[in-house]
């Protein structure tokens, strides 16, 4: 039994539609704090959208329509009095491909501290530092943080990106394939930082062995439903589910 | 490497070992033959067989670990991966005994040659090598139908043999003890059913292996009741 003080998600039976097209049926799940979280499953199971809804990414999405509740921390992230700018300041996210602002290091990791208010010169090099060094960054880009953070190589890039977005101090870092467009040793870097990280992460990926070698818990989605959720060393030795060992053992289609 | 092609390759392992299988059971049948017949050919036959099987071993585990390195198996394959590696070994090891117990076979008779004294065996031998092929039968049936609950059946059975084993000791020891001149037979009949006792250990832990494949739960080493729960 999950205690209640760990899940720091918490989805109750959400229905999501886009128009007519149901993407999501009756999903169910508690995401544990401190652990990483794989979401898999085939193109349009409904991982990216789950994922998307935890920070209501999906708010802007004509004929979206969601039912159902998600909790982050507790709290009703879809109720009246949820404010959306509010929930991905504690969500932060990182996406498929890195997307560094085309500013300095320095000045992608400040952008957000900038906007809610934090001006002081101390105070913003003292940040920058903490998000570097929480990213594993720090080491390789200290001497060069007015350089242009689209100089980096992929991987320094997408290490940038979640350097940005720890650098809000979020509670839960969505990511969202964050390696696919990278090559092995970037990819290699990415996942040594999201296993020591030791924060909540919900990472979706189509790469079924590294969901297998990051994270605690997986989640396979299939069309739209939640198939099975647990221990990533179960799922990935004695799935409880033949839809799973199907889809897992490459038998599915 | 795609899935179907996959599957294929995994059956050729499945294929290795049943092959593995069904010749460590001939083998056996046929010690069988040998120790009531004290048929020294047939005896020399299975020990000269013995190569085979060692080279189907081979085939297993370079094969399994080929698929394992170039395709990261998980779930059922990666069980049954893990799995063929150590039943692999388990049939060598019952391969080789039952050479050993061909080989006891022809001590005893080179005994006989030399005119020292060589006895029947007790009536328990016959039970003792029945129940172990019965049990060897059932384990190879299992893996090949990757069944858990007839793979279980086998557990029960291994102290069965345990027991004729000591009963066979016992009255070998009172005939020795009895008559010095039958030591030599002693020592060797002793041993022989010290080989079909060790063979009926490496066949339960086939089964138990089975058990893993089939179910993911890993039984060995583990007190009988924990046993019957999975």
């Amino acid at each position: 039994m999950v205690e209640g003080d760990q899940v720091i998600i918490s989805a109750r039976e959400v229905d999501f539609y886009y128009g007519d097209f149901q993407a999501l049926k009756n999903i169910s799940i508690d995401i544990l704090k401190d652990e990483v979280t794989a979401m898999i499953g085939p193109s349009g199971c409904g991982k990216s959208t789950f994922l998307k809804l935890l920070n209501r990414m999906n708010d802007f999405v004509p004929g979206a329509r969601l039912a159902g509740e998600i909790f982050i921390g507790g709290e009703s992230i879809y109720g009246p009095d949820a404010d959306p700018v509010v929930i991905r300041r504690r969500v932060g996210m990182v996406f498929q491909r890195p997307n560094p602002f085309a500013k300095s290091i320095y000045d992608n990791i400040c952008y957000g501290p900038r906007l809610i208010g934090i001006k002081k010169t101390s105070e913003l090099d003292e940040l920058t530092e903490k998000a570097l060094r929480a990213a594993a960054l720090w080491d390789e880009v200290k001497d060069k943080l007015n350089k242009s953070a689209l100089d980096l190589s992929g991987g320094q890039q997408q290490r940038v990106c979640i350097a940005r977005a720890l650098a809000l101090e979020p509670d839960i870092l969505l990511m969202d394939e964050p390696t696919s467009a990278l090559d092995p040793i970037a990819t290699a870097k990415v996942e040594e930082w999201i296993k020591d990280a030791g924060m909540s992460i919900v990472i979706v990926t189509h790469n079924m062995q590294q969901a297998a070698r990051i994270s605690d818990k997986t989640a396979y989605f299939f069309l739209g439903e939640l198939i099975e959720f647990g221990p990533t060393k179960e799922l990935f030795t004695r799935p409880k589910e033949t839809k799973t060992e199907n889809y897992i053992t490459g038998r599915f289609g | 490497m795609s899935a179907g092609i996959f599957v294929r390759e995994l059956d050729k392992v499945k294929n290795y070992l049943t092959e593995m299988g069904e010749d460590v059971l001939r083998m056996l049948k046929e010690t069988s033959a040998v120790i009531s017949k004290m048929d020294v050919e047939k005896a020399k036959e299975i020990i000269k067989f013995d190569k085979t099987v060692n080279e189907l071993e081979n085939r297993v585990v370079n094969k399994a670990i080929d698929l394992i390195a170039l395709n990261q198996p998980v779930a059922g394959d990666l069980r049954f991966l893990a799995s063929s590696l150590r039943l692999s070994t388990e049939l060598e090891r019952i391969g080789d005994l039952a050479g050993n117990i061909s080989r006891r076979v022809l001590d005893i008779h080179k005994l006989e040659q030399e005119g020292k004294e060589t006895l029947p065996f007790p009536d328990e031998f016959t039970h003792m090598i029945g129940r172990t092929l019965l049990m060897l039968e059932i384990a190879l049936d299992s893996f090949k139908e990757n069944d858990a609950e007839a793979a279980h059946k086998v557990m029960g059975m291994d102290d069965e043999v345990d027991d004729y084993n000591r009963s066979i000791r016992k009255k070998v020891l009172d005939i020795v003890e009895k008559d010095g001149k039958s030591a030599a037979w002693g020592f060797e009949a002793m041993t022989l059913a010290g080989h079909v006792e060790r063979l009926a250990d490496h066949t339960t832990n086939l089964a138990e292996e089975t058990i893993y494949m089939a179910r993911g739960f890993n039984i060995r080493h583990q007190i009988t009741k924990d046993r019957e729960e999975i």
